[in-house]
Formats: structure tokens, sequence, C-alpha cells
């Protein structure tokens, strides 16, 4: 009960957090959302999770939980690259132009043309 | 033979002590000298406007790549003909590319391409030598072109070639990715002979062989999220 207990206040607070926080529902929001709803409903009615599991084919609750933990460990793992990836290309862009807008040359002393 | 401003493009990091002999160099053979100074830690950009470069600062280390992109796309605007990239640690011979200009003009190619497999080297360390020869087979099997080196910093652009390319890797896999980039974009490729000069310092500024490794996982994210 206690584990219960401690693992419901958990995912619990994660879907307090993304809902409190994230007004715009965008796919790793849905997939945070998805995960701590679905984990909490399986905590407390993990014979779900086995007849689930039995229709799926998957065989049993906890192997069910754990390819899907898989499967949403990756696809966070792709938003969280995707996302690094297009503000670092941002980054890239604001450096370049930066360094563009301010090139500068030695400047010619007297006697020089 | 008339033509447009022949600019080179010199991307830096913490080369104060080689770069100066470099634009030097270069100077007597372009017509400007750009150096783009990859947010180096030492004194790199003032010693590149002292010897007479045109100087664009990168805020912060973006990478090789990045930095050659930023000096292309600045040649570019100001109505560059002709580009040429070349490294700042001194392993290139300015004589070079008055060679490589007239090849790509007889061959009435968009881009020439230094090989030092052609030409020639001095002390080069046997492990460079095999990461090149390794990037020589995987540049053959991505992009069909049958190049003889694939990572030699000494090119020539024409103004069409340099808009068309679009560098994205900034780190060392650009070189590989614009051998991709003359593939997909159809242009037209003359391989020049040139000749590296390996040294101490050049050696210790190059790449290690663990870094081989990084570029191919850098070239395959590359290509799978372009």
């Amino acid at each position: 009960m206690i584990m219960k207990i401690l693992l419901s206040l958990g995912l619990g607070f994660v879907l307090f957090l993304y809902l409190a926080n994230n007004r715009r529902r965008s796919p790793i929001t849905l997939i945070a959302l998805l995960g701590s709803g679905s984990g909490l409903v399986f905590v407390w009615n993990p014979e779900l999770a086995n007849r689930i599991a039995e229709m799926l084919g998957v065989g049993r609750g906890a192997d069910l939980i754990f390819y899907c933990w898989v499967m949403i460990s990756i696809a966070l793992f792709l938003t969280i690259h995707f996302k690094l990836r297009q503000m670092n290309e941002s980054l890239t862009e604001f450096v370049r132009e930066t360094a563009i807008s301010e090139a500068r040359a030695k400047k010619p002393t007297t006697g020089e043309c | 033979m008339g033509r447009g401003p022949l600019f080179a493009v010199i991307a830096a990091y913490n080369e104060a002590d080689a770069i100066g002999p470099v634009i030097a160099g270069l100077a007597r053979v372009v017509d400007r000298v750009i150096v783009v100074d990859d947010g180096s830690a030492d004194d790199t950009g003032a010693v590149s406007l002292a010897h007479g470069a045109e100087l664009l600062v990168h805020r912060i280390n973006l990478g090789q790549g990045a930095a050659l992109q930023t000096g292309i796309r600045y040649a570019l605007r100001e109505r560059a003909d002709l580009i040429v990239t070349f490294d700042a640690d001194g392993q290139h011979m300015p004589e070079d590319v008055p060679r490589m200009v007239e090849a790509l003009h007889r061959a009435g190619a968009d881009v020439a391409i230094g090989s030092r497999f052609l030409g020639g080297t001095e002390a080069m360390p046997w492990f460079r030598r095999l990461a090149l020869q390794a990037a020589v087979i995987y540049t053959r099997a991505s992009t069909g072109l049958h190049v003889s080196d694939a990572h030699n910093g000494l090119r020539v652009f024409t103004r069409r070639a340099a808009s068309s390319i679009q560098i994205r890797q900034n780190r060392m896999a650009h070189a590989s990715e614009i051998l991709d980039e003359v593939a997909r974009c159809g242009l037209r490729f003359v391989e020049v002979p040139v000749h590296i000069r390996y040294t101490a310092y050049s050696i210790g500024k190059g790449q290690k062989l663990s870094g081989a490794f990084e570029i191919l996982i850098d070239l395959m994210s590359g290509r799978f999220f372009r």
C-alpha cells in the first residue's frame, strides 16, 4: 500500500506539472500525460494491465508496462533531440549573422591609401 | 582571363601562432582574405587584422564547418566570384591556389578539390593516412564521387557552387558533407594535386583518430535528420 501511495503521489505530481505548465499540447506533453495518467490507473488496478496484456498477446501486465516505457523513452529522446537540433541551428544562424554584421578590417593608418 | 574577385576563407580557432604567415601567403594570390575567428581564446582576431585580413568573429565556438559557412556567406554578399577555403594551421601551400583556379577554369568545373594523394605530403603520420583512406572509401560509397582525398581543406568554389552548397555540419563532418552536396546538386568537380606539409603544430591541431568516429556519427545523424 505504501508503494502504491508513493507511486500515485509521484505520477500525480508529474500530471499536475504538465497540466499546469504546458498550455500548448506538444507531443512531449501528450506523451507525459498519457504515461503518467495510465500509470496511475495501473497502480491501483494492476489486473487491468494484465487483462490488456493478455488481449494484446504480450503476456504479463508488467511486460506490457515495460515495453510501453521503452517506447515512451525513445519517443521522448527523439523529441528532445529534434528540439536541441532546432535550437542549435537557430543559435548557429544567430552567431553567424552577428559575425557578418560586425565584420571588420584593419583601419588604414596615416599615409596608407 | 577576366574574372571577378577571388576570396579566401579561413576558419580559425586559437591559431594566433600560425595564422599570420598563412594570411600573408594568401594575400599574394587572392584578392581578399576573410578570417572567421571561431570563438578563439587567444589573439587570432588581432593577429588576423594586423596581417590585413577581414575579420568575422563567432562569439562562441561553433566548429570549422560553421565558420566556413559564415565566411562563404559573407564572401557571396561581398560579390565574390570564386571562393577558396584554406586551413589556418599552415599545412596548405598558397602557390597551389592559382593552379587550382586554372584547373577549375580549364575543366569548366564548379568546384576544385585539392588532393594530397595526387600531389604530395611531408611527414604525414600513418594514422592520419589510414583515417583519410577510410574517409575516401566512405565518400565513394555514399556519394558515388570518385575522389582520392575526401578531407582536404583546400577547395575552390565558383559563385554558383558556393551558393548551392549548404554546410549544416558545424564541426569536422563538413568536409564529407561538402562532397555530399556536390553530388546532390550535380556540381562538376575537378581534383587538383596539392602539397600538404605536416608539422608538429598542424598534427597537434588536427583531427585525432577517435575524431573519425565522431565524424561518422555526425554524418549518419545528419543524413537521417536532414
